[in-house]
C-alpha cells in the first residue's frame, strides 16, 4: 500500500490523549430545513450569483432584503459590493457590512475584520479597524474571530503579553474547529516562543490539523518524516507519501478562515 | 452501454445461462412494457473516481512501476464485476484529465489536436463507461482545453490568457458527461448537459420467476465542488459561476423523473458535511442525500473510502451516516478511493411495485474492491490498456528523460548552510523571473517595488551523506527538478517591510549556534531548526551579514539594498512559496495575511519552465550570487559543521575558501564527515 491521503486516518489515530478534546463535528441541522435555513441558502445562492456570476438582478434582490432589514442580505450585498475595484462602491459595501454588524450579526464583523487585515481593491489595510471588529464578534465562541486576533497579537512576538494573548485566541480557535488555528499551536511549541519548547505536542497539533487537510501541516509530518521525530520515526517512504497527500491538499485549498 | 448482447435471440432459459458477466444491454433488444408487479432485477453500479490519469501502474517522476495504483488493474475489476451481475452500469464520478505527467504531457507539451482522445477517455471508451461527472481538477487546465477534450463548445467569454475555443465539436469521450452546477456567465445556461436520461434493458426476474429482459430508465445528473471558483479562479473568475446542488437536484430530479428514470444516480464530486446547508458550500451530500428521488450516490475528490466501517473521518461518522452499509440517510453512497486504486459497487437490488421500479434499500449491497488483494498482492492489469495508451506513455517518458536546459555546474546543498547557493539562486531567480511577470501583467499596484526571491535548503544531512540536493553538472532533466525542488509546494508572493525582511532573516539566522569566540573547544555551528527554514536571498542588489556570535534575534548585520541601508519602512515583494506565506516555520509577521499573490502553479513547474526558457545555467549567471556572509571573527577553537564525506571540492568550486575538512569519517555511520569554517575569512 502505498500513497497519499489513505495515511491520514493512521496518523490520526496517533492522537490519543494529550489533545484537548474539541468539536470534531460541525452539529447538523434537522433533516427538516426550517425556514431561516432555507432564507440563509437562498441569499447564499443570490450572494454566488451576484459575485461570481457577476448578476445585477441578484444583487437587486439581496439589497431589497437587506432594506428590509435583513442582516444576512446585509452581509451577503456588503461582501459582494466591498470586492469591487470602484472606490464608492466598496464603500457602500462597507455601509452595508457595519449595518448588518451593528444588527448583531457576528458574521458581519467578522467579514468587516477580514476587509481590514486583508485590504479588499480599493479598501487600504487597517490593522486598529481589524481588530477592533474582530473583537466585536464575540471571540471567545467566534473560532475565526479568535483566530485572527492571534494572529494580529502574534505580530508583536517580541512583547510576551501579546504572545500570551495569541496562544489564549489560538486555543479558542483551535478548540473550535480552526486547523490554521492548531497548525500555529503547533508552531507555538515547535519553536517555543509564548510557550516551553515541546516538540511531543507541537506534533499533536499538526497531526490535528493535517486531519482537516491542513497542507502546511501536513508539510510539517512529511518533514518531520524525513528527519525523524519523537513521533514520526524517520521514513522516507512516509515523507513521500506525505508529500503526496500535501499535494493533494494544496490542491484543494481551503480558503483562510 | 456495450452493445454485444443480442438477448432477442435468446430463450429466457438461455438468457439465464448467459447472464453472468453482462453489463446492462442497450435499449433494442426485446422490452417487456407490461411488467407486473414482484419482478425483481439486481443491478450493479459501479464507480471510479479520481483516476487523475493514473492509467498506468506507473509513476514518471521515479520512472517505476507502482503497482499500488493504475487503471489497469482497475479494469481487471470491472470485468470481474461484470462477470459476477446480471446488470452492471459503469459510472466515472471526475478528476480523471489531470494529474500525472501524462495529463500534462497531452494538455501542455503536445497538447492533443482536435481529433484526437484523451488517453484516459480512450481507455475509458474501450472498457465502455455508462456516463461521467466532472471534478474540479478538470477546470485546471481551462476551459478551453477542457471543452477541446470533451468534445463541448462553451458558451462563454473565455479569459484572454486562454487558447480559442474549439471552432468545431472535437472528438471526446464516448460517453455522456454530465454537469449540472456550471453555468455560464454569459448565457447563463450549465456548461454540460444537467443531466442524462439512459435507456438500456436489463435482465429480471418476472413476478413468475422468468428470466425475461426489461426496459429501465437511469437518470444521471453530476456536480462539481462549488470552490472552482477559488481553486482556478484564474480561467473561471467572470466566465462561470456555480450554482446550489440542492437547489439544482430538486430541479432536476422530478424532471428526470418525468422523462421516465427508473432509477436516479447523483455523481457528485464531493463528500458530506452536515453544517447547515449553503449552496455555496464545498461537499454537500449530505443535504443532497435528503433530495427526495435520488436512488444512489457516487462521490469522491476527497480521496477517501466509503462504506469503511473503521473509518475515524468525521463525515463518515454524522447522523445519518452508515459507514458500514453505505448509506446516507437510506440512500446507498459509494466513493471509490483514487488514483485507481478501487472500484466501488452498489449492488441495487430491484422491485417492481405499484407499476415502478423501487430499490430495496434491504438488500442492497455496498463496498469497495481494492486492487490489492488480501495476501497484499495486486490484481493483474488488463493488457489491453497498456497496449491502447503505448504510445502517450513512452512519449511522456521521453519527455520526462528530455533534458530541458544544461548546468556548467553541480547544483548541490552540501554547503549551503555555509554560503554555497548553487542549489538556490536558480530557484529564487525562477520565483522572481514568475512574480516579476505576473505582476506587470496583473497587478500594476505593484509595479514599482523591488521584488525578491527567498529559498531555502530542502536537504542538508539530517539522514546523512546521501541527503543533500545534488545535480551534476550536465543535461538537466524533468525529473532533476525534483532534486532541486523536493516538496510541491505552490508559489505565493509576499508584500513586506523593511522591518519585515530583517525579521524574516533573523528567523533563518536561527539555524545556527550561538558561537563564543574565546572558547577553545570545538563549536557545532549548526543547530537545531531545520535546513529547510534557513531562507537565504541570491540577489546582488541585496546585502546583510549573519553574526552568529550574537544571541538568536539581533543577528542580522548591514542590512542593505542597492548599497542603502534597509529601513524599517521599505517595502519589497518577495517571492516564496506558500509554506512561508502562511505562516510555515512561524517567522514573525509573515503569517497569511501580506500575500499578494497565491499560484496555483507549483514552485517546481516554475522552476522547470524558468530553465526551458534559459536552456544553458551558467555558475557565473545562476551560481555565484551571494546576498549574505558571516560576519567576520577570529575564534579560538575550532567552528565545525557535518556534510556528506569527499565533497570539499564542490566548496571550493563555490568560492568557500574557508573550508577544511577536520574528520573525514565523522564516526556517526552516516556517511558524514566533520568539516571546519574558519570565520575570520
Amino acid at each position: 500500500m502505498s500513497r497519499a491521503v489513505t495515511l491520514l486516518p493512521v496518523l490520526l489515530s496517533l492522537l490519543t490523549l494529550s489533545v484537548p478534546a474539541t468539536r470534531a463535528v460541525a452539529a447538523a441541522p434537522e433533516p427538516d430545513a426550517p425556514v431561516a435555513t432555507n432564507r440563509a441558502a437562498q441569499i447564499d445562492r443570490w450572494r454566488v450569483h451576484a459575485d461570481a456570476g457577476r448578476d445585477e438582478q441578484a444583487l437587486q434582490s439581496l439589497l431589497i432584503y437587506a432594506r428590509q432589514g435583513d442582516s444576512r442580505a446585509a452581509r451577503a450585498a456588503g461582501s459582494v459590493l466591498s470586492r469591487r475595484t470602484e472606490r464608492t462602491v466598496a464603500l457602500d459595501g462597507l455601509r452595508w457590512l457595519e449595518r448588518a454588524a451593528v444588527a448583531g450579526d457576528v458574521e458581519a464583523a467578522v467579514e468587516l475584520g477580514r476587509v481590514f487585515l486583508f485590504g479588499r481593491p480599493a479598501i487600504e489595510v487597517d490593522l486598529p479597524k481589524a481588530k477592533a471588529w474582530f473583537e466585536r464578534a464575540n471571540p471567545t465562541a467566534n473560532g475565526i474571530a479568535a483566530y485572527y486576533l492571534g494572529v494580529i497579537a502574534m505580530r508583536r512576538s517580541d512583547d510576551a503579553s501579546a504572545v500570551k494573548t495569541a496562544l489564549t485566541h489560538f486555543e479558542i480557535a483551535a478548540n473550535l474547529g480552526v486547523s490554521d488555528a492548531m497548525y500555529r499551536l503547533g508552531n507555538v511549541y515547535a519553536l517555543g516562543v509564548g510557550a516551553e519548547p515541546n516538540p511531543q505536542l507541537a506534533m499533536r497539533w499538526y497531526l490535528r490539523a493535517a486531519a482537516s487537510e491542513h497542507p502546511l501541516a501536513i508539510q510539517e509530518i512529511a518533514q518531520a518524516y524525513a528527519r525523524g521525530d519523537t513521533l514520526l520515526p524517520q521514513s522516507d517512504f512516509q515523507s513521500s507519501v506525505m508529500r503526496e497527500a500535501m499535494s493533494h491538499a494544496l490542491r484543494h485549498a481551503k480558503s483562510l478562515p | 452501454m456495450r452493445p454485444q448482447h443480442l438477448l432477442g435471440l435468446f430463450s429466457a432459459l438461455a438468457l439465464s445461462l448467459l447472464s453472468a458477466g453482462c453489463a446492462i444491454s442497450p435499449a433494442g433488444s426485446i422490452p417487456i412494457s407490461n411488467i407486473t408487479d414482484g419482478a425483481r432485477a439486481e443491478v450493479a453500479i459501479l464507480e471510479t473516481t479520481d483516476l487523475h490519469t493514473n492509467i498506468r501502474s506507473f509513476d514518471y517522476y521515479k520512472l517505476a512501476e507502482d503497482k499500488s495504483i493504475g487503471f489497469e488493474r482497475v479494469v481487471t475489476l470491472i470485468k470481474q464485476a461484470r462477470a459476477e451481475f446480471p446488470n452492471t452500469l459503469l459510472f466515472d464520478n471526475g478528476d480523471t484529465i489531470q494529474g500525472t505527467a501524462l495529463a500534462d504531457f497531452q494538455a501542455q507539451v503536445k497538447p492533443i489536436g482536435c481529433d484526437e482522445t484523451l488517453a484516459m477517455y480512450r481507455v475509458m471508451n474501450d472498457i465502455g463507461y455508462d456516463a461521467a461527472g466532472i471534478g474540479n481538477h478538470e477546470f485546471n487546465y481551462g476551459l478551453s482545453f477542457l471543452a477541446r477534450v470533451t468534445g463541448q463548445r462553451f458558451n462563454v467569454d473565455l479569459k484572454r490568457d486562454e487558447a480559442p475555443m474549439p471552432s468545431k465539436a472535437c472528438a471526446g469521450p464516448k460517453f455522456p458527461l454530465v454537469l449540472a452546477n456550471v453555468l455560464s456567465v454569459k448565457d447563463r445556461k450549465p456548461l454540460f448537459k444537467p443531466y442524462v436520461v439512459l435507456n438500456r434493458t436489463m435482465k429480471i426476474t418476472d413476478a413468475k420467476g422468468n428470466a425475461v429482459s426489461a426496459p429501465i430508465k437511469i437518470g444521471v445528473i453530476a456536480f462539481t465542488p462549488p470552490k472552482i471558483m477559488d481553486w482556478d479562479r484564474r480561467w473561471l473568475d467572470g466566465v462561470v459561476y456555480t450554482d446550489g446542488i440542492k437547489e439544482l437536484a430538486e430541479q432536476y430530479v422530478p424532471e428526470m423523473r418525468a422523462q421516465g428514470a427508473d432509477l436516479i444516480v447523483a455523481i457528485s464530486h464531493g463528500g458530506l458535511d452536515a453544517s447547515p446547508y449553503l449552496p455555496s458550500m464545498e461537499n454537500a451530500n449530505w443535504h443532497l442525500a435528503l433530495v427526495p428521488g435520488i436512488d444512489v450516490m457516487l462521490l469522491g475528490h476527497s480521496h477517501q473510502i466509503f462504506p469503511n466501517a473503521a473509518s475515524t473521518a468525521a463525515p463518515f461518522n454524522l447522523p445519518g451516516v452508515d459507514k458500514v452499509k453505505g448509506l446516507v440517510h437510506g440512500v446507498p453512497t459509494v466513493m471509490a478511493n483514487f488514483w485507481g486504486k478501487s472500484v466501488g459497487v452498489v449492488a441495487l437490488s430491484m422491485e417492481r411495485r405499484s407499476g415502478r421500479w423501487v430499490v430495496d434499500a434491504s438488500k442492497t449491497r455496498v463496498e469497495i474492491r481494492s486492487i490489492q488483494n488480501a495476501d497484499r498482492s495486486f490484481v493483474e492489469p488488463a493488457p489491453e490498456v497498456a497496449a491502447s495508451v503505448e504510445a502517450a506513455h513512452q512519449a511522456t517518458i521521453a519527455y520526462v528523460k528530455t533534458p530541458i536546459g544544461t548546468s556548467d555546474f553541480a547544483m548541490s546543498s552540501y554547503f549551503a548552510d555555509v554560503g554555497d547557493i548553487t542549489a538556490i539562486q536558480i530557484v529564487n531567480q525562477a520565483q522572481t523571473d514568475y512574480v516579476t511577470r505576473y505582476i506587470q501583467s496583473n497587478l500594476p499596484q505593484f509595479a514599482a517595488l523591488p521584488v525578491l526571491g527567498a529559498a531555502a535548503p530542502f536537504k542538508t544531512g539530517f539522514a546523512g551523506g546521501n541527503d543533500f540536493t545534488d545535480v551534476a553538472a550536465g543535461p538537466i532533466a524533468i525529473n532533476n527538478a525534483a532534486d532541486l525542488y523536493l516538496y510541491p509546494n505552490t508559489l505565493y508572493a509576499v508584500k513586506i517591510s523593511g522591518a519585515d525582511l530583517k525579521n524574516w532573516l533573523e528567523a533563518a539566522a536561527r539555524r545556527f549556534r550561538q558561537i563564543d569566540p574565546t572558547l577553545r573547544t570545538e563549536q557545532g555551528l549548526i543547530g537545531t531548526m531545520p535546513g529547510y527554514n534557513f531562507d537565504m536571498f541570491t540577489d546582488d542588489r541585496l546585502r546583510y551579514e549573519i553574526d552568529v556570535t550574537a544571541a538568536p534575534g539581533s543577528r542580522i548585520k548591514a542590512l542593505s539594498f542597492l548599497g542603502t541601508p534597509v529601513l524599517p519602512g521599505a517595502e519589497f515583494v518577495v517571492a516564496t512559496n506558500n509554506y512561508r506565506a502562511s505562516g510555515g516555520g512561524g517567522f514573525p509577521g509573515i503569517d497569511g495575511t501580506k500575500t499578494i499573490i497565491a499560484s496555483p502553479d507549483t514552485n517546481r513547474d516554475v522552476l522547470i519552465e524558468y530553465i526551458k526558457s534559459i536552456k544553458n545555467i551558467t555558475r557565473a549567471k545562476h551560481g555565484a550570487t551571494r546576498s549574505w556572509q558571516f560576519s567576520k571573527v577570529s575564534t579560538a577553537g575550532p567552528i565545525t559543521f557535518k556534510s556528506s564525506q569527499g565533497k570539499l571540492p564542490l566548496a571550493l568550486a563555490a568560492g568557500l575558501t574557508n573550508i577544511s575538512v577536520l574528520q573525514t569519517d565523522d564516526g556517526s555511520g552516516k556517511s558524514l564527515s566533520t568539516y571546519q569554517i574558519d570565520l575570520s575569512k
